[in-house]
């Protein structure tokens, strides 16, 4: 392995490793399982890729890592949103049927026809671009839906979806970078930008997870009572 | 890239763009209608206003339209938080006794009295109705808190 790309990879170990910590000293694993899932397979799979490269660093175990993320990405942000409607039903099933409907139409863009990289190449990247959109607009009506009932998002939620957001989005340039600039030249610069967007991402989360929560508003406390067992 | 990487990465930035500014909108907002509604002052605010809409009331019949003119824009904005109150309150359940019809008649209604020339008396009949407005909304607000909604 590339030693820069070792070094940044083992920083991102290393954050994982204090933000993993964080969620279980804090208990924040109560406030989103899916969210813990989502890091702890992404910490394992990443040390596996450092410590044994010739086995899992190859592209046909990126891919199918990746596509596990990518579902485990869609998994935080519904559990999330059905979470944070947990004491309102009717915008709860709401969500639930447009998130329902947005996965559809998600699932039926990755069939749509689209222009290959240049160059011949084992990565996915249309299915990882169309992914990555879709999970964003997942998060965004998760967003949308509860300002427009002015139901608060828990502050260690709000933290993890803005973390998804800018690193995705960062994720989705490089992709198209990738797809611009061919595959040679621009895996290369996938590999320098990629683990660099996600370690400042992990410190984002590092930090959300281990600081005291604000002291709840009274709508919080009612509307959030996982977050605030008695 | 192409036309179809091209939208994909355009749909990508709009989500987050749109995430991110309805958050930042929120923050700026700050104070949401659920922590009125859940406020332990609640009751009490209830009593002030019936006490200031009663209070009013008495000066209006002294003063005549021109004093109703002006107490005009403090209702409006009054039945304006009522209305947020009723459409957030739709994800509970939904609302007795029409309550979100009830207040959009009031908003549109409340207007309408700098041109009547009785305006002291309706002032009470559309007062009558807002208390009766906020008094379903807050018994709305009881069942989330106690968790008894479907």
């Amino acid at each position: 392995m590339d030693p820069a790309r070792a070094l940044v990879g083992d920083l991102v170990g290393v954050l994982m490793f204090f933000l993993l910590a964080a969620i279980v000293a804090r208990r924040r694993y109560r406030l989103s399982w899916s969210f813990f899932a989502y890091v702890l397979t992404v910490f394992v799979s990443d040390r596996l890729q450092r410590a044994v490269p010739a086995t899992f660093d190859t592209a046909a175990v990126w891919t199918v890592k990746e596509s596990l993320i990518g579902w485990l990405k869609v998994v935080v942000v519904a559990e999330i949103g059905l979470l944070t409607f947990s004491r309102l039903p009717r915008g709860q099933r709401l969500l639930w049927r447009v998130l329902v409907m947005l996965a559809m139409l998600g699932f039926v863009a990755m069939l749509a026809p689209a222009s290959l990289p240049r160059g011949a190449s084992t990565i996915p990247w249309v299915s990882l671009a169309r992914g990555q959109a879709a999970v964003l607009c997942l998060l965004a009506t998760v967003v949308v839906i509860a300002a427009h009932y002015q139901v608060p998002l828990h502050p260690f939620h709000r933290g993890v979806l803005v973390g998804f957001a800018l690193y995705m989005l960062g994720y989705a340039g490089a992709i198209a970078c990738a797809r611009t600039l061919g595959y040679v030249p621009a895996y290369r610069l996938f590999l320098a930008m990629d683990p660099t967007a996600y370690a400042a991402t992990v410190g984002l989360w590092a930090w959300t997870a281990w600081r005291p929560d604000p002291v709840p508003t009274p709508a919080a406390r009612v509307l959030h009572p996982w977050a605030y067992p008695a | 890239m192409g036309l179809s990487g091209v939208i994909e990465f355009a749909v990508a930035a709009a989500a987050v763009v749109i995430a991110l500014g309805v958050m930042w909108w929120r923050d700026a907002r700050g104070h949401s209608g659920w922590d009125d509604l859940f406020d332990p002052g609640m009751p009490e605010l209830q009593d002030q206003i019936a006490r200031k809409f009663s209070a009013e009331e008495r000066a209006a019949r002294s003063f005549g339209e021109r004093f109703v003119a002006g107490l005009v824009p403090g209702r409006v904005q009054i039945v304006g938080r009522f209305a947020v109150y009723a459409r957030i309150l739709a994800a509970a359940a939904p609302l007795p006794g029409r309550v979100r019809e009830r207040v959009a008649r009031l908003r549109a209604t409340f207007p309408a009295l700098t041109d009547q020339p009785s305006g002291s008396d309706a002032l009470a009949k559309l007062d009558a109705e807002a208390l009766d407005a906020c008094r379903a909304l807050t018994a709305a607000a009881e069942r989330v808190e106690r968790g008894g909604v479907k």
